[in-house]
């Protein structure tokens, strides 16, 4: 990510700017099909096996001309370049593919399951938001007295204990001793939003426990740094009440390494949620993307790696524009 | 057990071994109601006896309709293995008592399934998971009948087909329901089925289906089916290419011809919608998360299923499956660890304690047959099969101790190189049927040493030893290698130095399918059949699709050859039984390959309001499960959900 004193300063310079990124994200996007191609179509067959390997398995060897036409019907007996080029046409005109297996749209797929994913991801980021910036900067304030131990100790359990793990136990432990279960029928939001908030709360609160144990210490450390700043030693000397200062001065300033990170881990969420689903039986991303990397169902495999890269791109690109917001320094 | 023996010692090595294992070890097999019910991916598999001739059989209008002419039924019932027990009035399992009298339609079954389908095309995928599906809209011409209070034994029942007679032995001609319409959306509108259909569906599985190498002697001179062609609107001829035993078995084997519309070629993708005509459709389907299936209300056979649906989320973790199930939101948990049983029936009395029936796979340990390898001798590979304790490696993996403990019946039983499963034609390697051979199924270190030094191998073998262990065959299956391998060790004979080949570029090409030609000893699994002939003849016959002996020596072992070619081709079922109980008591001195040990009791555990729960039992738990779920009714009065 750009470091904010790069920025063009001027008239229309942030036109400019997004202009420079949008054509960066492009030449992005086009390295990044390249290399998921050449890791999926040419890597992964010389080293394991193809996708027609993988699902015909032990059958599949016993019948060289099953398989041979196979590759045919799933169009993977054309050369690699040729390959490639058609995906990537199909790309251009906004045609994700369909599925080999099952001939379903990979658009259709992300369109039902990115908003659950980007849902998980959000209210995860947002609870752990809630926990960590309090927590960091009550930590901070209260610099080695017990709440900082506290919230330090939180910090390294909730960092060490992965949240998956925890949501085993938690349904395991539930189950043997209240008989209790996760609800187990996914309903959307337009469709009964009291059943889907109670679906969706435990999974989310327990995806955002790990990025918020980071985050503690994230908020702590700029918080110590800011607190000790001129201008925060001005402010107290201008009479201003604690709360003003900590809230208006200091933490606005401590934040924008917290917007870096919270900006790169939303994607990162969405990706990683998988275990999640799995455990909880959600339709997201995750899910279907574990069970498209298992079969090596390769239009899947590639157009949400082409998907996740397109919205790594934007969040950088947000979190960078937001910059000017938190810190009235920077300019475009 | 031996004294001193490697369990001993390695209990003094490593204190925890056994435990691990225990707590390690999964249900295995036998589950086959259970993945009925929750259309789990499970080793399951059911009892059977061989396949009956063909005769002259009619619809008696249900399910379960009579098969006449099927000698040896009789024979076959009494065969039932041990592991099969009824239930006494002391007994802590389920009574088999059929309520369908008292049934009450309607209400949906809520289930579970591990894993997503790879498609919804059960003629055209390459992966089984869609035979599974399709089974529940696509029937075949013949089904498995249900064991009704005991395990399914391989006779079979009208399908599509209401009645068949067999004029020829080599010719089949099957008349159809003229009562069976497709879904009534469009592009099939609710036309009739007819033989078309059938023709359609038969050459598709010619072209497209992974085991068309099984049934289509098209593809492969050793499969049994010539073609099929229709005589008439509601009449088809199935021609065997040489007189075939299993032939109904074939057409009723769930992973083999499903009848599905001629409107899938163009009309709909068959791959992602279903328009079938069996007992269920498929009303909503989300990848990865969830199948719910209605009821058909113009299914063939009326006042069938009892049920209005059943509802399978997918829940591939454990735990929440486990949870799921304690909390009563799905009924039957066909996945359930053995391990679990005891302490989950303790917690919920409620629950209803159901035993599975056997699995019909067998798995085997395998030889390099290259020249000089010391494995082309007999009393090698016979040595190898004494090393096995037998008894000590079936408690450890299916927790018969723990079982015993419980008071729950937990017996064990040996496979021969037919698999204990298959009722009627299994010969018991612990009774006298076998003959001279059984001796080498009997632990004996030290007979096992004596024959390696008259082998010219005294201090014993060191060779290569490969098995898989990335997961391809289980999670369980390196842990089943890593106790034959202390067990070979084990006493001197062999010193083994362990290889775990890569599955797609090592194991499949040239271990699996090497027909013998690697060095040392290699462990593998085996998929089920409609019929202990498909097993036979892939595995052990030199033409075998999958077979592991024709590198040795002249070409593989003429007398087992022609052992399993006159059984496949013998159409007197008892003169069949006879041969395949001469080929297995040949095997046993032979050892060509060395059968996996056997099996023990395994349990299912339902909740109580599944009506005939446990009673109508499938022959093929996990591609036949329409056979039994239609008859599964729910009992709102035991209902405490």
């Amino acid at each position: 990510m750009s470091p904010p004193h790069r920025f063009p300063v001027g008239e229309n310079a942030v036109g400019r700017y997004v202009a420079q990124r949008l054509m960066l994200a492009g030449m992005t996007l086009v390295i990044v099909s390249l290399i998921v191609f050449t890791l999926l179509r040419v890597v992964v067959p010389l080293f394991y096996a193809d996708a027609v390997d993988l699902i015909a398995g032990e059958y599949g060897h016993g019948d060289p001309a099953l398989t041979k036409q196979l590759r045919h019907d799933y169009g993977l007996s054309n050369s690699l370049p040729s390959q490639y080029a058609g995906w990537v046409g199909q790309l251009a005109r906004g045609d994700l593919g369909k599925s080999l297996f099952n001939g379903r749209p990979v658009s259709l797929e992300i369109k039902d399951r990115l908003p659950v994913s980007f849902e998980l991801g959000l209210i995860g980021i947002l609870s752990g938001l809630l926990l960590a910036v309090p927590m960091g900067v009550v930590a901070a304030v209260r610099q080695d007295r017990w709440p900082d131990y506290v919230f330090r100790t939180f910090a390294i359990v909730s960092h060490s204990v992965p949240g998956f793990w925890l949501a085993i136990v938690i349904i395991t432990f539930g189950s043997l001793w209240f008989n209790w279960a996760p609800p187990l029928k996914f309903r959307y939001l337009q469709q009964d939003p009291i059943a889907h908030i109670k679906i969706m709360l435990l999974p989310a609160l327990l995806i955002g426990l790990t990025p918020s144990a980071g985050l503690v210490r994230i908020v702590r450390t700029q918080m110590l740094e800011v607190l000790r700043q001129d201008y925060v030693r001005t402010a107290r000397a201008k009479g201003l009440g604690n709360s003003t200062v900590i809230f208006r001065h200091a933490l606005r300033n401590a934040l924008i390494p917290v917007v870096t990170v919270i900006g790169l881990s939303l994607v990162t969420l969405i990706a990683g949620t998988a275990l999640f689903e799995s455990i909880f039986s959600l339709p997201g991303m995750g899910q279907y993307l574990v069970t498209s990397v298992s079969k090596l169902d390769y239009p899947v495999i590639m157009s949400t790696n082409i998907i996740f890269a397109l919205l790594i791109v934007a969040s950088n690109l947000a979190v960078d524009l937001s910059y000017t917001v938190l810190d009235p320094r920077i300019r475009y | 057990m031996a004294d001193g023996g490697y369990w001993n010692r390695s209990g003094r090595r490593r204190l925890s071994r056994r435990d691990a294992l225990r707590t390690a070890a999964v249900g295995i097999g036998g589950v086959a109601f259970a993945a009925a019910c929750s259309g789990s991916n499970s080793n399951a598999g059911n009892n059977n006896a061989a396949a009956k001739p063909a005769s002259s059989v009619a619809a008696a209008g249900g399910s379960s309709s009579a098969v006449a002419g099927t000698p040896g039924s009789a024979a076959s019932a009494a065969a039932v293995a041990p592991a099969t027990k009824q239930a006494t009035p002391s007994s802590p399992l389920l009574p088999r008592t059929d309520t369908s009298a008292k049934a009450v339609p309607g209400s949906v079954f809520q289930g579970y399934t591990t894993a997503d389908a790879t498609n919804l095309d059960p003629l055209s995928s390459p992966s089984f998971t869609a035979n599974a599906v399709g089974a529940y809209m696509y029937p075949r011409l013949i089904q498995f009948k249900p064991g009704v209070g005991v395990p399914a034994i391989g006779d079979v029942a009208p399908g599509f087909a209401e009645s068949w007679e067999q004029p020829e032995p080599t010719r089949l001609v099957l008349h159809l329901r003229k009562n069976a319409i497709w879904d009534k959306r469009a592009p099939t509108s609710g036309r009739p089925v007819d033989a078309d259909d059938v023709i359609f569906s038969w050459n598709k599985f010619v072209d497209k289906s992974v085991s068309r190498k099984d049934l289509a002697n098209s593809t492969n001179p050793q499969a049994p089916i010539q073609s099929i062609t229709a005589i008439d609107k509601y009449t088809v001829e199935v021609k065997a290419a040489f007189p075939y035993g299993p032939l109904l078995n074939s057409l009723a084997f769930g992973r083999y011809l499903h009848i599905m519309p001629k409107e899938s070629d163009g009309g709909f993708d068959p791959r992602n919608d279903t328009r079938g005509f069996g007992p269920w459709t498929l009303s909503n389907y989300q990848r990865s998360v969830k199948f719910e299936y209605r009821k058909n209300p113009d299914y063939y056979i009326k006042d069938r299923p009892f049920l209005d649906g059943f509802d399978y989320p997918i829940i591939p973790e454990y735990a929440s499956a486990l949870a799921q199930f304690r909390a009563k939101k799905i009924w039957s948990f066909g996945g359930l660890r053995q391990e679990d049983v005891v302490s989950t029936k303790k917690d919920l009395p409620d629950l209803l304690l159901d035993q599975n029936a056997l699995s019909r796979t067998n798995w085997v340990i395998y030889f390099g047959l290259q020249p000089g390898s010391p494995f082309l001798d007999d009393r090698v590979r016979r040595a190898v099969s004494m090393l096995i304790d037998r008894d000590t490696w079936i408690d450890t993996f299916y927790n018969v101790s723990d079982f015993k403990k419980a008071g729950y019946p937990a017996d064990i039983v040996w496979h021969s190189h037919v698999s204990s499963g298959y009722a009627g034609i299994w010969t018991d390697p612990k009774g006298k049927d076998l003959g001279e051979g059984a001796a080498n199924f009997a632990f004996n270190q030290a007979e096992a040493k004596k024959l390696l030094t008259a082998a010219g191998f005294p201090n014993g073998i060191d060779t290569e030893y490969r098995f898989i262990s990335t997961g391809e065959y289980g999670t369980i299956f390196p842990k089943y290698c890593d106790v034959f391998k202390g067990m070979l060790e084990d006493g001197g004979g062999f010193k083994l130095q362990q290889i775990n080949p890569d599955y797609q570029t090592e194991y499949l090409p040239k271990i699996y399918y090497g027909k013998g030609d690697f060095k040392g000893i290699a462990v593998g699994a085996s998929t089920e059949y409609p019929d202990a002939d498909g097993y036979m003849f892939a595995y052990y016959h030199t033409q075998g699709p999958r077979e592991k002996v024709a590198f040795m020596g002249n070409g593989g072992d003429a007398k087992s050859d022609s052992l399993i070619e006159a059984q496949r081709k013998e159409l007197d079922f008892n003169k069949r039984i006879a041969i395949i109980k001469e080929w297995q008591s040949y095997m046993a001195t032979k050892m060509l390959m060395v059968p996996f040990p056997g099996q023990a009791t395994t349990y299912s555990l339902y909740w109580p309001w599944i009506g005939n729960v446990g009673v109508y039992r499938a022959y093929q738990g996990e591609t036949n499960p329409d056979e039994t779920l239609q008859t599964l009714w729910f009992d709102k009065s035991k209902f405490t959900g």
